[in-house]
C-alpha cells in the first residue's frame, strides 16, 4: 500500500509554471484563508483575477481551445486545483460552469448566442445555478420555478435558490415544472424545462446579499419572465434529465490528494495557542478538541485519496462520493467549532483589527462554515444517496416526501 | 497512490478469511469468552500452524519476516470474526520488545518459541494507575544479587492468564519521565508471581498479575535496565496500529451486521432499513468503518516504510478506532434493538471488545494528546 499521491515530471512541470504565474499575479501577503470568503471590497480584483485566469485556461483546465481550456489531463487539473487552493482561490474554478459547458455543447438550439460557451469557459460570464444534485435529482414538485408555454417560448414565475459566484450573475442556469399543480398521484411525471436565461431579463429580482463567494445559495424571484425557446436546452419537458447528464457527465473536481497543507498549518497555529492558554484545565480540552479537528480532517484526506483509488482500478464509485461530502462538511464544521472554543471572542475579529487571527481569516471560517449548508446539494441527500447505494430502502428520499425538509 | 493490498496480502487475508469460517464460528467466540480462560488451545495450535505467530518476526529468529501491512490483512479479518487469541501479546508486542531491546542472545533463545508458539508471553505495562505514558509505570525493580526484585501490581494485562513468560516494565530509578524504566523476564510460574483473571463485562480477558519479590537474573533484563522505555514505545506503537486494524476489522463487522438486519427485519409491512432514521444509524456505523480502515492502514503502511510520521499515524489510527468502534456498535445495537442484547446473536460479543480494546494501548484522549506532543516535537 502507498498513501503518497507521487506527481509525474509533467505535473511537477505545470505545478511550476501555475506557481510562478500566481506568485508573479498575486500579493505574497494575501491571506489563503480571507481569500476563501472574500468581502465585497475583494471583489472587483477577484473578478479581474478569475479572468485572468480563465485568459490562461485554467478555470475550466480539461476542456478544449474553443471552450476556453487547455486540453490538460487529469493529473495537471490536480495540480491546478492544489495550487489554486493553497492560495484560498480554488473556488473561483466553478465546477458547474464547466457542466454548463457541457449541456451548452449538446443541447443548446442553434438560436442560441454560440458566443456564450467560449466566454463563460474565458470565465468572462458569471452563471448562478439552481443547486443540483445528478445522484438525487429533485422531484417536479420540489422544483419552485414554474414555466408556462407562450406560443413557442415560455413565461417563468416563482422563487428560487440559485449557487454561483459573485454578487450578481450573467446568466442563470434554471430548471422549472411546467404546468400549474404538480401530479399528486405521481409526481415524478411533470414536465420539466431547463434553460439558460440572461440575468438582466425583465422581470427577474436577484436578491444576493452582495456577497461574492460561491458557497451560499441566494435567492432569485422571476416575475412573468419570457425565456425564448432556443434558451431551453434540450427537450422541454426533460429538464431534470438534461440537467442531471450535463452534472454527471462532469465529475466532481479533483480535490487536492497531497497533504492538506492549510489544514496542517491551521491546525499547527490552533495547537499552539491552545498550549499557551494559561488555565491547565482549559489547555487540555482546548488540545483534545483541536486534535479532534485535525484527525477528522486527516480522515478527509483519506477519503479523498481513497475515493481517487477507486476510481484509478477502473472502479465505480458507490457511496463514497456522498460519504465524502458528508465528511468534509462535518470537518469544516467541527474547524469552525474548534476555532471558536480555542480562540475564544478574538476568532470573531477580521483583518481590520490588527488582533484579528491569524490575520482576520477566522471569521472567514465561520462563514464558510454556514454556507455550506446552503450550498450545492443538501446533507439530507448525500445520506439519501448512501442509503440507496447500500440498498436501504425506496428510491424517494423521506425528505422528498415531507415538503417541510428540502433539498437546498 | 495505491491503496489495493498486493498480492501476497490478498491471498493471507483470503486465507485468514477462510479459515475464520471453518474455525471461528460465532459458537465458538462464544465458547472463548465464556471459558474461564478465555483462550483456546486448539485454536491457538492451528493459528500457529498457519505461521501467523512468527509473521512479524525476521526469519532469521524462525519467523516469516512479514510486513506489518500483510499482518494487518490478516489482523482486519480476525477483528471480524471477533477472533480472541494471545497472537497480539505474543508475537507482537512482546516480540517487537525483544527485538527492540534484546541482546542477540536473547533474540536468538526467546524468539523462535514466540514464531512457532511454542511459548505465549505476555506483556504487562499498566498498574492501578492506569495509563500508557511512562509516569504510569511506578512498579519497582530493585537492584538484588546481580539481578533485579520486582515488588508490585500490574493490572489489566491481557493473556497474562495463558502466558508461559511474562514483560513486565518497571521502575529502576524513581521518576515521572522515560528514562529509569527497564524491561524484565519473568516466568510465569516463578515464586512470587500470581495471576488472577478480572471480572466484569470484559471482552478479551483482562488479569491482574502480582508481582511478590519475584527475583529475575541478570540474563532476564531486556536492554538497558534504565533505558528500556524507547523499546517499550516503538513495541507498542507496532501493536496498536496492529490492534487498529483488528478494531477496524470488528467496526466493519458491527455495520454489516446493521445492514443485513435493516434489510431483513420487516415492521410496519417494509424493512426497517427504509426508515431515515435506521439508515443514518447504518451510514454512520459505515463512516466509522471506513475511516478507521483507511487510517489504520495508512499507520501500518508508513511503520513499514519507517516514515518518521508512523507514531502520529498510529495514534490518529488508534484515536479513531477507539471512539468509531464503540460508536458503530452502539449504532448497531440501536438497529437491531431487543435483539441485539441477545448473547447468542454474537452482537454483543463486538461490543463487549470495542469497549475493552478501546483502552488497551491507549484510548482516544491519551492519542491524541500524544499526537499533539510528537507534532509540536516535529
Amino acid at each position: 500500500m502507498d498513501f503518497k499521491y507521487h506527481y509525474t515530471a509533467a505535473q511537477e512541470s505545470f505545478r511550476g509554471e501555475v506557481a510562478s504565474w500566481l506568485d508573479a499575479n498575486l500579493d505574497p501577503s494575501l491571506d489563503p484563508v480571507a481569500c476563501r470568503y472574500p468581502s465585497t471590497d475583494d471583489w472587483p480584483f477577484l473578478l479581474r483575477l478569475r479572468h485572468e485566469l480563465g485568459a490562461n485556461g485554467w478555470l475550466h483546465p480539461q476542456a478544449s481551445h474553443e471552450q476556453g481550456g487547455i486540453g490538460a489531463t487529469q493529473g495537471e487539473e490536480v495540480v491546478l486545483a492544489e495550487e489554486l487552493e493553497r492560495r484560498g482561490l480554488g473556488w473561483l474554478q466553478d465546477r458547474r460552469d464547466a457542466s454548463l459547458l457541457q449541456a451548452l455543447d449538446r443541447w443548446s438550439s442553434p438560436g442560441f448566442d454560440g458566443e456564450v460557451a467560449g466566454r463563460l469557459g474565458r470565465g468572462e460570464i458569471l452563471v448562478w445555478h439552481t443547486p443540483f444534485d445528478p445522484e438525487v435529482p429533485p422531484l417536479p414538485p420540489d422544483i419552485d420555478l414554474q414555466a408556462e408555454e407562450d406560443g413557442d417560448d415560455y413565461v417563468l414565475n416563482g422563487e428560487s435558490r440559485f449557487a454561483g459566484m459573485g454578487p450578481e450573475p450573467d446568466l442563470l442556469w434554471a430548471i422549472a415544472r411546467l404546468g400549474v399543480e404538480p401530479s399528486v398521484e405521481d409526481p415524478g411525471t411533470q414536465p420539466v424545462v431547463c434553460c439558460v436565461v440572461q440575468a438582466h431579463t425583465v422581470g427577474i429580482t436577484c436578491r444576493g446579499d452582495g456577497q461574492p463567494g460561491v458557497h451560499g445559495a441566494r435567492p432569485v424571484a422571476f416575475d412573468n419572465v419570457l425565456v425564448p425557446r432556443y434558451c431551453v436546452l434540450g427537450e422541454p419537458g426533460a429538464g431534470v434529465g438534461v440537467m442531471a447528464a450535463a452534472f454527471a457527465s462532469n465529475p466532481a473536481p479533483p480535490a487536492p490528494l497531497a497533504v492538506d497543507s492549510k489544514a496542517e498549518e491551521t491546525h499547527r497555529y490552533l495547537l499552539e495557542m491552545a498550549m499557551a492558554n494559561p488555565d491547565p484545565y482549559r489547555q487540555q480540552t482546548a488540545v483534545q478538541a483541536v486534535m479532534d479537528s485535525y484527525v477528522e480532517s486527516r480522515v478527509a484526506r483519506l477519503f479523498r485519496l481513497r475515493n481517487a483509488h477507486v476510481q484509478q482500478q477502473g472502479g465505480k464509485l458507490t457511496y463514497h462520493g456522498a460519504q465524502s461530502r458528508l465528511w468534509e462538511r462535518r470537518v469544516t464544521k467541527r474547524l469552525a467549532e474548534v476555532i471558536d472554543h480555542v480562540a475564544g471572542p478574538y476568532a470573531l475579529l477580521d483583518r481590520q483589527d490588527p488582533r484579528g487571527l491569524p490575520g482576520g481569516g477566522f471569521p472567514s471560517q465561520f462563514r464558510f462554515d454556514e454556507a455550506w449548508e446552503g450550498s450545492l446539494g443538501h446533507w439530507l441527500n448525500d445520506r439519501h444517496i448512501i442509503a440507496c447505494w447500500l440498498g436501504m430502502g425506496p428510491a424517494v428520499a423521506a425528505h422528498h416526501q415531507k415538503p417541510g425538509i428540502r433539498a437546498s | 497512490m495505491d491503496l489495493a493490498l498486493n498480492e501476497i496480502q490478498t491471498l493471507l487475508q483470503n486465507s485468514a478469511r477462510e479459515f475464520m469460517e471453518a474455525e471461528v464460528p460465532k459458537s465458538k467466540v462464544l465458547e472463548i469468552d465464556d471459558s474461564p480462560s478465555g483462550f483456546s488451545e486448539e485454536l491457538w495450535q492451528k493459528m500457529c500452524e498457519l505461521g501467523w505467530a512468527g509473521m512479524v518476526i525476521p526469519e532469521q529468529y524462525g519467523g516469516s519476516g512479514n510486513s506489518f501491512t500483510d499482518l494487518g490483512a490478516v489482523y482486519e479479518i480476525l477483528g471480524y470474526y471477533a477472533c480472541t487469541s494471545p497472537h497480539l501479546s505474543t508475537s507482537v508486542l512482546a516480540a517487537q520488545a525483544i527485538l527492540e531491546a534484546g541482546s542477540d542472545p536473547q533474540k536468538e533463545s526467546l524468539l523462535p518459541d514466540i514464531a512457532s508458539g511454542r511459548q505465549i508471553f505476555a506483556f504487562a505495562t499498566t498498574e492501578p494507575k492506569y495509563g500508557w505514558s511512562p509516569a504510569n509505570i511506578q512498579l519497582p525493580a530493585t537492584p538484588a544479587n546481580g539481578g533485579y526484585v520486582l515488588n508490585g501490581t500490574k493490572l489489566f494485562v491481557p493473556d497474562a492468564n495463558v502466558a508461559d513468560r511474562i514483560l513486565v516494565a518497571a521502575r529502576t530509578e524513581p521518576g515521572q519521565g522515560s528514562n529509569g524504566i527497564g524491561l524484565f523476564l519473568v516466568d510465569r510460574n516463578a515464586p512470587g508471581v500470581s495471576v488472577r483473571v478480572l471480572t466484569g463485562w470484559i471482552g478479551p480477558k483482562l488479569c491482574e498479575l502480582i508481582l511478590d519479590n519475584v527475583e529475575v537474573p541478570a540474563s532476564g533484563v531486556l536492554g538497558p535496565a534504565n533505558g528500556a522505555w524507547p523499546a517499550i514505545e516503538a513495541a507498542t506503537d507496532k501493536a496498536t496500529a496492529a490492534l487498529s486494524i483488528y478494531m477496524a476489522g470488528g467496526t466493519q463487522r458491527v455495520h454489516d451486521m446493521a445492514l443485513e438486519y435493516s434489510q431483513t427485519r420487516i415492521a410496519f409491512g417494509v424493512p426497517i432499513g427504509t426508515f431515515q432514521r435506521v439508515q443514518d444509524l447504518v451510514i454512520d456505523a459505515l463512516t466509522e468503518a471506513d475511516a478507521a480502515k483507511w487510517s489504520s492502514y495508512e499507520a501500518l503502511s508508513q511503520l513499514d516504510e519507517g516514515d518518521a510520521e508512523a507514531p502520529v499515524t498510529i495514534s490518529m489510527a488508534k484515536a479513531i478506532v477507539s471512539v468509531g468502534f464503540p460508536k458503530a456498535c452502539d449504532a448497531s445495537h440501536m438497529v437491531h434493538a431487543g435483539i441485539g442484547t441477545d448473547l447468542d446473536f454474537g452482537l454483543t460479543q463486538y461490543t463487549k471488545r470495542a469497549r475493552t480494546l478501546q483502552h488497551y494501548l491507549g484510548d482516544a484522549v491519551f492519542h491524541k494528546a500524544r499526537m499533539a506532543r510528537l507534532m509540536r516535537g516535529r
